[in-house]
């Protein structure tokens, strides 16, 4: 009992302790109205008629806050951070649209493909230094494709082309997704200085640079409204 | 009333979509590169004989409109700057212009307009950033010697130019757009739907415009037995003769019918794709020869009853090891039967009622960027009658840009 009694009481010492040397970074992302990028509307008319705008209604976008494309990240510039491969990776397409449509990976991630959806789906790139094309793949079937490269990897569809996403390929462990309010929050930064990023497929970057300290929580807004 | 249904929709449209939805523009243009053979015309290998030496051109300017009136309507519309027919530029056309109500969690939809012809496979994929090859297949591109003003007429196509003399009709107006209402339900979806459409002419006119003599009715079953096949049975059957000074003197030209049935495929997995057409068109049509109509003992316009199929297929192997790349071969075939003349017939002499071919295509295609597609095809046609050396070959290059 006395053995349970001090466990109890040193892993509350012990997370208190890490708690409070917590350092956290948090802020809202601002975007303009947004304006629909994707090319649906040639689709419709030309469209293969089996598909009805049900499941193109949830491919639409509407549910989906386009805030939650936004990937927050820190370049930490006062010191060298370890970069390692991520690990269980996956970018799903379903309902005739990717799933995350942005993808922050760090270079040497395996990037699983897996086609959620009841008909063909495909997924290639042309981006330069990461040109693949992986097949038309039926419902279940997974493909992994090693992301080597640092930056943007767009990704489509051959088959919809209305399909679109990123994988954002970034030289640091720390970034984080705006949820759909557009709040973030990236936490256990190391203190030191950073180059923070805002990071949107088609509004671009806006970056500002901090200084996180110990057990300090620092708000950073950003707008992409530019 | 000529196309001005079609203007007043786009106008309506264009109205009305700024009152509640903001207007999604987007564009495409083609550029080419096309040399063919010394008996190059339009009507029989989409080469003007004027250009069949090797010529660069602006093949086809696009702008596409979009915009969500409100709740389920849309509106859609294609301007189109081409150089079909003469290989000189059109003046700009309202091609595409429709205005679609689709419930957000319906399975049907309606449209009203002009919009894409349901028949068949073809019309969905004539955008170039689509297809494959470069030339319309030979059911939809190869004028044939029925004239919407003459009925069955052997000359078409011997002379003269698309637009500015009659040369004859395709099987499927090349276009690939009808003009009516057009009904869609989805009734399973990924397995079974159904497109109903009530348009102004049969699927072989070419006119935009509204003649409500003149109806049409086409009816298309698309479904899918596995997810690696597509298939359409498409029905369709209406009038398609207009009047001209050539035929005023004849009432009732609204009774000669065009009936084309056909069924489309598409098998694919992996990097493979192998798709195609059957369609076969029955003819009930009136005829003429140089010296005009052909008039039976009852003083009537004779009748003439003629059948011709047509089918293609292509195949597509995208190349793994250099993405954004294809080969394809289209192999095609367009037949047209023996007829049994009318007694007194100054017209047997063409039985079969014109020259049957095969078409050989060969097309490679590479995606410098994701707007970008280049596109290289060669096609050769081989007439059945082995002493009609006519020299129609086609080498094309062609600059896609979408944006």
């Amino acid at each position: 009992m006395r053995k349970i009694f001090f466990f109890i009481f040193f892993s509350f010492l012990l997370s208190t302790l890490l708690y409070a040397r917590e350092t956290k970074v948090y802020g809202r992302v601002y975007i303009p109205a947004v304006k629909k990028k994707e090319r649906t509307f040639r689709g419709r008319m030309y469209r293969n008629r089996l598909s009805s705008r049900r499941s193109g209604k949830k491919a639409s976008g509407l549910r989906r806050s386009v805030l939650e494309d936004v990937i927050i990240l820190a370049y930490p510039l006062s010191f060298k951070p370890k970069v390692r491969p991520l690990k269980r990776v996956s970018l799903l397409q379903k309902n005739a649209r990717f799933v995350p449509r942005v993808l922050p990976v760090t270079p040497g991630t395996s990037v699983a493909f897996i086609n959620l959806d009841r008909f063909y789906h495909n997924v290639f790139s042309i981006s330069p230094g990461a040109r693949f094309d992986i097949g038309r793949r039926p419902t279940g079937v997974v493909v992994t494709k090693t992301i080597s490269i640092t930056g943007e990897v767009r990704l489509f569809c051959d088959i919809h082309s209305q399909m679109n996403a990123t994988i954002l390929s970034v030289n640091t462990p720390y970034f984080t997704r705006a949820n759909k309010n557009g709040v973030y929050l990236l936490k256990n930064l190391p203190p030191g200085k950073y180059r923070m990023e805002a990071y949107h497929p088609d509004l671009g970057t806006v970056s500002e640079v901090i200084t996180v300290t110990e057990n300090s929580a620092e708000r950073l807004d950003f707008n992409l409204n530019r | 009333m000529h196309r001005s249904f079609v203007r007043l929709l786009f106008i309506c449209g264009m109205c009305l979509g700024p009152l509640h939805a903001q207007i999604e523009v987007s564009g495409s243009a083609d550029f080419e590169v096309a040399t063919g053979g010394e008996d190059s015309r339009f009507v029989t290998n989409e080469i003007n004989n004027e250009f069949r030496r090797p010529h660069l051109s602006i093949r086809e300017l696009n702008l596409f409109l979009f915009s969500e009136i409100g709740g389920d309507f849309f509106f859609n519309a294609r301007l189109q700057w081409d150089i079909w027919g003469s290989g000189r530029l059109n003046p700009l056309r309202i091609t595409l212009a429709s205005l679609s109500w689709e419930p957000a969690e319906g399975m049907v939809a309606l449209s009203v307009g002009r919009f894409v012809n349901p028949f068949g496979l073809y019309p969905r994929r004539q955008l170039s950033s689509e297809s494959s090859f470069i030339n319309a297949p030979l059911a939809y591109g190869y004028f044939i010697n029925v004239s919407d003003t003459r009925g069955f007429w052997p000359a078409a196509g011997k002379a003269g130019q698309y637009g500015s003399e009659d040369v004859g009709l395709t099987m499927n107006y090349f276009g690939g757009y009808a003009t009516g209402a057009l009904f869609n339900w989805v009734i399973i979806p990924e397995g079974l739907d159904l497109a109903l459409a009530v348009t102004n002419a049969a699927p072989a006119s070419q006119q935009d415009y509204t003649n409500l003599q003149n109806l049409g009715a086409t009816l298309r079953v698309g479904f899918q037995p596995a997810i690696f096949w597509q298939q359409g049975i498409s029905v369709s059957h209406g009038s398609f003769m207009r009047r001209e000074a050539v035929n005023s003197n004849f009432d009732r030209l609204e009774q000669y019918r065009q009936t084309l049935l056909g069924t489309d495929i598409i098998i694919a997995y992996a990097y493979f794709e192998l798709s195609g057409e059957l369609l076969y068109a029955l003819w009930d049509v009136p005829a003429s020869d140089k010296n005009g109509f052909q008039i039976g003992p009852d003083g009537n316009l004779q009748a003439y009853r003629l059948s011709n199929w047509s089918a293609y297929v292509d195949t597509r192997l995208e190349l793994p090891f250099l993405p954004g790349s294809y080969i394809a071969g289209r192999y095609e075939r367009m037949v047209f039967d023996k007829y049994t003349p009318p007694p007194g017939s100054s017209l047997s002499a063409s039985n079969p009622w014109d020259e049957s071919l095969i078409r050989y295509s060969l097309a490679l295609g590479y995606r410098l960027a994701r707007p970008v597609l280049v596109k290289f095809a060669f096609s050769e046609q081989i007439y059945d009658d082995r002493n009609l050396k006519r020299d129609d070959w086609t080498m094309r290059l062609l600059l896609n840009v979408s944006l």
